[in-house]
């Protein structure tokens, strides 16, 4: 019955893991080459590397743009997936005015709803896991990334919050669909929910990651870290101050980003919290899946078709 | 039926075919109206706070009268809203249109309402006028809404003469709904069915918006801008391209600048290449939209045309 | 409209896809007045046939004209003399009966509302309850209403019949003869269920696999047929099928069946019946 939707957005997603990947070999091809480049160029200036191997440059911005993009991609992927192929599970059948035979053919309403739903929500979690895959393939292969192994970097566009996502916001939709059983403004509302779901989320992942800072010095940052806010430590008292209250005292500290007796902090979530964060958030989703389930469960048994 | 009671009947009608979709974009519409003018009103909060500091320099956390927020908060919340502005007139009108056509034909409904209609370009008519105008109407809103947070965050600049914000307010976004409305009304009608349709429709409206980002360069003669202009005087001016100029005068290929700029690294000599910008000037920005109106509005009559074309070769079921 | 027919056929055929003919070569010319019953089973081609003349769908040899226009050419013109009430009409679950009403006044110039009202108050059928809430067989009635306040001289029924209780049937009858015969209008219904329309129809088109097996007036064709029963071979036999009790029984002509013990009158059904029994493959050698 989704035959359109099923091509359309699993093959897209297959094409976008496909992508992923042929840019992360592309990205390690220059990379590679780059640096064969460099080790091969005198420096113009001892311990410069200006102006050596431009000729990468190019290609360089290319991949990192394509990477982003793609980065990007993953993200939507499994709202799209989910939002898309989900609804029209149940709102479909009713608006066409199919149910009513299908669900007296069935044996049961229950059997009739695992038999309808089951292959699109497998179909929905095995494409976000090749979308997640390749993500965390895309992910270490960035420049950025380089000697890198825990890294906030791509939340959400990698691993298994990919598929988790994927399946919940599907089982979001199949409810939605199942209690407004027009698939357009069940489509509208399922959107709706998932925006809001997502700033919710948001915002007790803003609160996790508070919990997880650690303060550091700018120039000791590391890359793998993700910088969850900046402030600024009082050198005398080792006072931590806010940006605004420290530029609003020191209006010199804008212009030139120096002060004198203060140091620059940067409040950093270690890498090492990524997979604490992922399961946390699975967790979550799963826990949402399955009572979008038994909801659309509950509303496929009592509703009229 | 009288004139007036023929439109009021159709727009009755439209009005309970669609609710469920014209509520969700007066939400949608009023939910950012409200967030810009509250932005608004936060920003003219920082404006008369820097008129009233007695330190000049980065007074308070904003410097609104430069264009600048240091407020992060204030600031992200612009950010957002303005995104929003900026994709409502294409999400509000995939939205409505693919419901237009796609819903009858998967509904059933058509088999009742073509032959009644007689023309099915006069039912198209009075199916897609009355959405047309209510979409308009709700669109009205935020597209004074966003001309109120321009004005707000450069007090100093007419939002008639000012390129900042293109595309967030005004009465374009009431243009890009109507030419996407019919974009989309022509995919449901071609594939049937609203959720393909759908996904299809949000897919070419970003084309469609990508697109008319790429032709406004085009819509207007850009002008070198003087090195020496002051900051307030070319704050509006619509950025379109860089240029390259050598020390001799001559315009030079970016990437040979580049190479240049690469190699000179924190160490520039007198040979650098100038970077030259060029601008449409602000005051241009009325004929800027106009010219963007006739494209979309051109655009939006060949996709008539297609769309009359298709639905009168479609099987209604 | 003078006395040339207001519905015809020449050489119609349509095909779906590479190899599904719906319909292979059928000529019909439909008089003016009357209505004429378009019988025959499922995936006979009835539907393919009036979507033709509605231009649904397009033929793909021959062709079709409505009170003399082709509607494939000029859809608007052969609309203007057509109201159709399709298969299963799907009313638009967001409008009222009232509602209906209005979109049919604004989408077909000179409507006729307060006589598509007056039919549906008949009816009992209240004016501002919402479509989703009818029954199928209130739902029939609201999509007939809609055809008859167009007022066209030509209508066209798409088994409206179909899923509607006895009740309903007799009362969707009795509004559309009614209708019909007060207007002068000319209808074609179509219906796999014969005893329905036997009362209601002044005409009888048998359609079996895509071909026309018989056009004649009921009354021609009560009165032109008969069945045998005795089982005895029979000239002008038409097709043989198994009748109520189990045994075999044939329809023939009349003009051409020799006399005997074994012949009966023949029902309307009957008359179907062995028409469809000799549209199947072999019936021919088996009738005779």
């Amino acid at each position: 019955m989704q035959r359109f939707e099923l091509r359309l957005l699993i093959g897209a997603a297959l094409v976008l893991a496909v992508a992923m990947l042929a840019i992360a070999g592309q990205v390690r091809a220059v990379r590679a080459d780059e640096l064969a480049c460099l080790a091969a160029a005198p420096p113009a200036v001892e311990g410069s590397t200006d102006g050596r191997c431009l000729e990468f440059l190019g290609a360089r911005d290319l991949l990192d743009r394509a990477t982003l993009a793609t980065g990007a991609g993953a993200l939507l992927a499994p709202f799209v997936l989910g939002l898309f192929l989900g609804v029209p599970i149940v709102a479909r059948e009713v608006e066409h005015r199919t149910a009513a035979i299908a669900w007296t053919l069935s044996a049961s309403r229950r059997r009739w709803l695992v038999g309808r739903a089951a292959p699109i929500l497998v179909a929905i979690t095995v494409a976000g896991l090749s979308v997640g895959m390749a993500g965390e393939v895309l992910m270490r292969s960035a420049p950025w990334n380089e000697g890198v192994d825990a890294s906030f970097d791509f939340y959400g566009s990698r691993g298994p919050l990919v598929p988790a996502r994927a399946l919940a916001v599907g089982a979001l939709g199949l409810a939605v669909g199942a209690v407004v059983p027009r698939q357009l403004p069940a489509a509208l509302i399922g959107g709706g929910m998932v925006i809001a779901f997502a700033i919710g989320l948001a915002v007790v992942t803003d609160e996790w990651m508070r919990d997880a800072t650690v303060p550091l010095p700018m120039a000791a940052t590391q890359g793998a870290a993700r910088i969850y806010d900046m402030g600024v430590q009082d050198d005398a008292t080792g006072e931590l101050i806010s940006l605004d209250e420290a530029y609003a005292e020191h209006p010199e500290l804008m212009e030139t980003g120096e002060a004198p007796g203060l140091t620059m902090i940067a409040f950093v979530v270690p890498g090492t919290a990524y997979n604490t964060f992922v399961w946390r958030e699975t967790a979550i989703l799963a826990g949402g899946a399955v009572l979008a389930l038994a909801l659309a469960t509950l509303v496929v048994r009592v509703r009229r078709p | 039926m009288r004139p007036m009671r023929t439109a009021r009947t159709a727009l009755l009608l439209g009005w309970r075919l669609h609710r469920a979709e014209l509520v969700a974009v007066m939400i949608a519409a009023l939910g950012l109206s409200i967030a810009a003018l509250s932005i608004a009103a936060a920003l003219d909060q920082i404006t008369a706070d820097c008129r009233a500091a007695t330190v000049v320099v980065a007074p308070c956390g904003g410097l609104t009268e430069m264009g600048q927020i240091y407020d992060s908060a204030t600031n992200t919340q612009m950010y957002l809203a303005m995104q929003g502005l900026a994709v409502l007139p294409f999400a509000a009108a995939v939205v409505l249109g693919v419901a237009l056509v796609a819903r009858e034909i998967e509904q059933g409904t058509a088999l009742l309402a073509w032959p009644l209609a007689r023309s099915r370009g006069r039912w198209l008519a009075g199916r897609i006028l009355p959405v047309a105008l209510i979409g308009a109407l709700i669109l009205l809103v935020p597209a004074m809404a966003g001309d109120v947070l321009i004005r707000s965050l450069y007090p100093g600049v007419d939002p008639g003469g000012n390129f900042e914000g293109y595309g967030i307010r005004g009465a374009l976004l009431v243009v890009r709904f109507g030419a996407v409305l019919i974009l989309a009304a022509l995919v449901g009608a071609w594939i049937g069915r609203q959720l393909p349709a759908l996904l299809v429709a949000a897919v070419l409206a970003a084309g469609l918006g990508i697109g008319v980002q790429q032709v406004r360069p085009y819509l207007f003669e850009a002008v070198e801008q003087p090195q020496s202009i002051r900051f307030i005087d070319r704050v509006g001016n619509s950025y379109v391209a860089t240029r390259y100029r050598d020390a001799d005068g001559r315009w030079m290929r970016e990437e040979d600048a580049w190479e240049l700029l690469a190699t000179a690294g924190d160490r520039p000599g007198p040979d650098m290449p100038e970077e030259v910008f060029f601008a449409i000037p602000r005051e241009r920005y009325p004929d800027v939209v106009l010219r963007e109106s006739l494209v979309l509005v051109a655009v939006g009559g060949l996709l008539s045309g297609a769309l009359v074309l298709v639905i009168s070769r479609r099987r209604p079921g | 409209m003078s006395g040339d027919p207001v519905l015809t056929t020449r050489a119609l055929a349509k095909r779906y896809g590479r190899r599904t003919w719906a319909l292979t070569g059928i000529d019909l010319d439909i008089p003016q007045g009357g209505i004429t019953a378009l019988v025959g089973p499922n995936a006979a081609g009835k539907s393919t046939l009036i979507k033709t003349w509605v231009g649904f769908e397009r033929p793909t040899r021959g062709g079709v004209t409505v009170a003399g226009i082709d509607p494939w050419r000029d859809r608007a013109g052969a609309l203007g003399y057509l109201g159709y009430v399709p298969q299963s009409p799907a009313l638009y679950d967001q409008l009222n009966v009232d509602d209906h009403l209005d979109l049919a006044s604004l989408l077909r110039p000179g409507f006729d509302r307060g006589y598509a009202r007056a039919r549906l108050d008949e009816l009992g059928i209240p004016a501002d309850r919402d479509a989703r809430s009818l029954s199928g067989g209130q739902q029939a009635q609201v999509a007939l209403a809609l055809a008859l306040g167009t007022r066209a001289p030509i209508l066209l029924l798409d088994e409206p019949l179909a899923s509607l209780d006895p009740l309903a049937r007799r009362e969707f009858l009795h509004v559309l003869t009614d209708a019909v015969r007060g207007d002068g209008a000319t209808a074609l219904l179509s219906s796999h269920i014969v005893t329905d329309v036997e009362q209601a129809c002044d005409r009888l088109i048998v359609l079996g696999v895509g071909r026309v097996l018989l056009h004649e007036t009921v009354a021609e064709a009560l009165a032109g047929h008969a069945m045998r029963t005795d089982g005895a071979a029979s000239s002008g036999a038409i097709g043989t099928f198994a009748g109520p009790s189990g045994d075999r029984v044939t329809l023939v002509r009349r003009a051409d069946a020799t006399e005997g013990d074994g012949l009966r009158q023949a029902s309307l059904e009957e008359v179907v019946l062995g028409y469809l029994a000799s549209g199947r493959p072999g019936a021919a050698e088996a009738a005779a």
